[in-house]
């Protein structure tokens, strides 16, 4: 049986509310997640900011003052740098000890003395002789 | 007599082992010192490998370069580690960048550097530059979290040996008043009275070459483009990358060495020093940094406060 036009347009008027009404409840839903988790975010964000901050504080605390950039200095005693194993290859078994008392091979004696450099030297650091092998700094 | 001439007078003891990729050397005065301050070595290298090691599946930083753009729980230790590599960084505006680790797969140093065949034939792969500034956003929690900027992948190669050597020392000073010097793949770091003979060579195995050096505390790093080296497609390539195009650095310097209040400081000055190149020199003494130059010639320049060669007696 056809429904009259009255009945139609009351039909199409409570669907446009019913949509509308949804469509108002979804925006709000939405907004409320979005806020929600918005909020959460920046909680989050606090805290990790707040434990960096505590950190940083403790190490500047914790950190002494900095000392000047040492200069290096020439030792006065010549230093022959020898290979500590014959052959050796590795990093592991290659090594540098002084000269003195060692049962190395010399594999560079001591350069011959140039002619004095004409810019003043550093002041060398008065050292009679190491006891110990100078530490190596090669790449590696 | 001097507190130097008591160093230089007593026995010392040294022991050499392998870590971290690279050979250890660690000396104390005295002598009696050196096993106690061994243990600590190895221990806290042991701790760094684990943590900080690009090489290993199991370590914290592989684990956060896999989850890069989040964060990821890792031992504190790491956090320390990249603490330093970004103050590295910040010192040096992103010359000496931890966020290298794409880049250097892509040069083929891709694992540890005894496996990498010197005449590898693996193909060459595009160059990939650090993305500018990503170690900025590199995020840290102290208390055991990082996280590693999307994209980006960390490598602490270019300071973990020098933080390692600080760190090392320090814990020895802590424990015990000897004098000790550690080297670390020629990152060295000196604590105690009097100091510690250093010397300085290219390689390892080119002890002949020495310049020998007193280094009186902190830090000396030799940085070079002679080690660490390998064939790939037919080019040489080397471990120490320009941050700005991706590929090893190809500048007038072959080896770089600095000095600094920490090892971690002179070996940032040392890297910077082979990225900047032509720059190098006037950009260590704007920082009044004394440092040794080798340029591919194999001719040496010192800066202002490195001592020039003194005649031998």
């Amino acid at each position: 049986m056809p429904r009259s036009t009255t009945s139609r347009d009351a039909a199409l008027n409570c669907l446009s509310v019913l949509t509308g009404g949804l469509t108002a409840a979804a925006l709000v839903g939405t907004g409320l997640m979005t806020g929600l988790a918005a909020d959460s975010t920046a909680h989050k964000a606090d805290l990790k900011a707040q434990s960096l901050a505590a950190a940083a504080s403790a190490r500047t605390l914790a950190m002494p003052a900095r000392a000047p950039i040492p200069r290096p200095t020439r030792t006065v005693t010549t230093i022959r740098v020898v290979q500590a194993a014959s052959g050796a290859t590795g990093a592991a078994a290659a090594g540098t000890t002084s000269g003195a008392g060692s049962a190395g091979t010399p594999s560079r004696a001591p350069a011959p003395a140039p002619a004095p450099a004409p810019a003043p030297a550093p002041a060398p650091v008065p050292v009679a002789a190491p006891a110990a092998p100078p530490a190596p700094s090669a790449a590696s | 007599m001097s507190t130097l001439k008591a160093a230089a007078t007593m026995a010392s003891g040294t022991a050499t082992w392998r870590a971290l990729g690279t050979y250890v050397h660690l000396s104390t005065s005295p002598a009696a010192a050196l096993e106690p301050a061994r243990r600590i070595a190895t221990r806290l290298l042991e701790d760094v490998d684990r943590t900080c090691s690009r090489f290993r599946t199991d370590s914290d930083l592989v684990r956060a370069n896999s989850a890069a753009g989040s964060w990821t729980n890792v031992d504190p230790l790491l956090v320390k580690a990249v603490g330093a590599a970004v103050e590295a960084a910040a010192q040096t505006d992103g010359l000496v960048d931890p966020t290298l680790g794409h880049a250097l797969v892509a040069v083929g140093y891709d694992r540890d550097i005894s496996l990498i065949l010197a005449d590898s034939t693996d193909p060459g792969a595009v160059p990939v530059p650090a993305r500018a500034g990503a170690w900025r956003d590199i995020q840290r929690d102290p208390s055991g979290a990082i996280m590693v900027p999307r994209g980006s992948a960390l490598d602490l190669g270019a300071t973990g040996k020098a933080w390692a050597a600080d760190l090392v020392v320090s814990a020895i000073a802590a424990e015990s008043d000897c004098t000790v010097v550690l080297s670390l793949g020629g990152d060295i770091a000196v604590t105690g009275p009097g100091g510690w003979p250093v010397a300085i060579t290219e390689t390892i195995d080119d002890p002949a070459g020495a310049e020998v050096v007193h280094l009186p505390y902190g830090g000396l790093a030799t940085s070079s483009t002679a080690a660490r080296r390998w064939t790939r497609d037919g080019v040489i390539r080397h471990h120490l990358i320009d941050p700005r195009t991706g590929e090893p650095t190809s500048g007038r310097w072959r080896t770089a060495t600095a000095t600094g209040d920490t090892c971690l400081a002179a070996n940032t000055a040392s890297t910077a020093a082979i990225v900047l190149g032509d720059r190098a020199v006037g950009w260590l003494t704007d920082r009044d940094i004394p440092a040794r130059l080798v340029n591919t010639c194999g001719r040496v320049v010192r800066t202002q406060r490195w001592p020039e060669p003194r005649a031998n007696p």
